[in-house]
């Protein structure tokens, strides 16, 4: 699917309770900010080994062209928690 | 890892990656979605747990959707059950897939394409059958006028490969 295709409503949302999510940390003043990151992984071995880690997370994650990866704090974690190499292509958390 | 396995090999697909299989996209646009049903892991009425695609597999399989497609979208683990032999409770199998799911131009095309990729991850992942489903998929809004314009095939476009070879 199209890179467009990843694209949320803008408007704030809604924290989900109970989830780990990060969107309280990241928030600002009245705002909330999705817990979507874009994400590349530019070398093979570390795209093999976060194939690992992002289906154990379990959750729905879309990939496009030139190695990009449309993931969620769940999914950010687990590349963190095993050392995989990638770079931010959105701005990363601000605990990041 | 099944006796008989070998990795997948995304190079036969190559020729049924005609540029007609990009999916159109934008409002209005209609598309067929694929979603292919990887095994990951099976079990028997045994406990004995086998892999079946492994990480590298899976990667293959990204790396070549985002290539043809350009991108995909990996869902949830999905659990299956099922006998081999209805009246034996002993042929009882279970396993896990992984879904990709992949928005292609609704040509006959894209249809060939996954019928070659099925085949080719039965014989890799050594399965009797492999999962392809397709729906119709209309990306609905309100917008402009599609950006979508169809138009019969030229004869300057690539010539679709043929169906992939039925066994018999």
């Amino acid at each position: 699917m199209q890179e467009r295709q990843m694209s949320f409503d803008p408007r704030p949302q809604e924290t989900a309770s109970g989830n780990g999510s990060q969107n309280s940390q990241a928030a600002g003043e009245g705002t909330r900010r999705p817990d979507l990151y874009v994400i590349r992984i530019p070398d093979e071995k570390e795209r093999v080994r976060a194939m690992g880690a992002l289906l154990d997370v379990n959750e729905p994650w879309v990939s496009t062209v030139g190695n990009l990866y449309g993931l969620n704090g769940r999914h950010m974690k687990a590349l963190q928690a095993r050392g995989i190499a990638f770079e931010w292509v959105s701005k990363p958390p601000a605990h990041a | 890892m099944l006796e008989g396995q070998r990795p997948f090999n995304p190079e036969v697909l190559t020729p049924y990656a005609v540029p007609d299989v990009r999916p159109p996209m934008g409002i209005g646009a209609l598309v067929w979605r694929y979603t292919v049903l990887i095994p990951t892991v099976e079990g028997g009425h045994d406990g004995e747990v086998r892999s079946v695609a492994t990480e590298m597999d899976l990667e293959r399989l990204r790396q070549m959707f985002c290539a043809h497609f350009g991108g995909l979208t990996i869902l949830n683990r999905i659990p299956g059950y099922g006998w081999r032999d209805p009246q034996d409770l002993a042929s009882l199998e279970l396993n896990l897939h992984v879904p990709f799911a992949v928005y292609a131009r609704p040509v006959t095309a894209s249809d060939r394409y996954f019928e070659r990729l099925q085949q080719e991850l039965q014989e890799a992942l050594v399965q009797g059958l492999i999962t392809v489903e397709r729906q119709e998929v209309l990306l609905l809004g309100r917008s402009t006028a599609s950006p979508v314009t169809r138009r019969l095939p030229r004869p300057t476009d690539p010539a679709l490969p043929p169906p992939p070879p039925q066994p018999s």
